[in-house]
């Protein structure tokens, strides 16, 4: 269910909660009676009600064919076979295809594909709000949050460099495969998601 | 010409394109401490004051063309505390630049002091847009 995913996904709970609290209120407390699942299934089709035409587009880059669907579908569409978290992290990165040679107001070259490509596949796995920040190196910098711990891994071509932050406690490594980045973000407390969980469909 | 040495407290200012803006965190991301170059371009304040030359420095970016989410400020104290190196580094057309380094022998800034850097660091010039 819906409800039981967004309970991993600090983000999401927290304006679910939200959400609910507005409803409860503008409702004078009738809600009390209504599913949680319907309560979040509105949120989540309300979020891709907001979404305009050119995250639209971004987000349907990263859905297969045969299971892309028209704007109005998702809106409507069970609350099972959306998951937020991932259209927005997905729509971050894709905007750092945009950047041009010199966005830093330096000479930072595009990110490169090898990068763009990984980055996304470490999103697919993570159930929570993810930053993608581009590097003057034409890398992404992908930072995650989880309470007083964080993580920032910058995507290269061969490797992963991570910085650790651990309470007060800075850790910098590297890493050669998708796996052992997996494993550092669990030790920060972040939880992972199957990657078929986070899919559109 | 300005000294090369730095007051504990002089400012030393860093402009911020958007896409290194944590708005959820109100500050820059790390990677903006760390550019294609080994040295940090900042600007120091030389007894203009922080808001001026924030102000000064916002402004010649724009005239370049060039985004500006904010522009950062830090006290050379806390650069010393993190232990990033300052060096005076004049241009022709900018005698207030100078550059951060990792260590006194110079270097890419890592990923740790970037960050501190990235904690430290204040808004002195909010861009307008």
């Amino acid at each position: 269910m819906s409800y039981r995913v967004s309970t991993c996904h600090e983000d999401c709970t927290i304006r679910y909660h939200a959400h609910w609290v507005d409803e409860f209120s503008s409702t004078g407390g009738n809600s009390r009676n209504t599913a949680p699942e319907d309560v979040l299934a509105k949120f989540w089709r309300s979020w891709y009600r907001g979404l305009d035409r050119a995250d639209w587009d971004l987000l349907l880059g990263h859905v297969s064919p045969i299971t892309r669907r028209s704007q109005k579908e998702f809106i409507t569409a069970p609350s099972e076979m959306i998951n937020p978290i991932f259209s927005s992290n997905i729509i971050a990165l894709e905007k750092l295809r945009q950047l041009e040679r010199g966005w830093d107001g330096e000479d930072a070259p595009p990110i490169n594909e090898a990068s763009f490509t990984l980055a996304k596949k470490i999103l697919e796995c993570i159930g929570t709000k993810v930053h993608s920040i581009p590097t003057s190196e034409g890398t992404v910098q992908l930072e995650i949050y989880c309470g007083s711990n964080s993580m920032e891994i910058e995507i290269k071509e061969s490797s992963f460099c991570i910085l650790k932050v651990v309470g007060s406690s800075y850790e910098e490594l590297e890493v050669n495969t998708v796996e052992d980045v997996y494993d550092h973000i669990q030790e920060i407390g972040c939880c992972l998601t199957s990657s078929k969980m986070m899919k559109l469909y | 010409m300005l000294s090369d040495e730095f007051e504990d407290d002089e400012t030393l200012l860093r402009a911020i394109p958007p896409v290194h803006w944590l708005q959820d965190f109100q500050r820059p991301s790390s990677a903006a401490f760390t550019p294609t170059t080994p040295g940090c371009s900042v600007d120091r304040d030389g007894g203009r004051g922080p808001v001026p030359a924030a102000k000064a420095l916002s402004e010649r970016r724009r005239q370049q063309g060039k985004e500006v989410a904010c522009v950062v400020g830090i006290e050379k104290q806390a650069c010393d505390t993190i232990g990033v190196s300052v060096a005076y580094a004049p241009e022709v057309d900018n005698e207030y630049h100078c550059e951060l380094y990792n260590a006194p022998e110079g270097g890419k800034i890592s990923k740790t002091k970037g960050r501190k850097l990235a904690e430290t660091c204040s808004v002195v010039d909010l861009s307008p847009s």
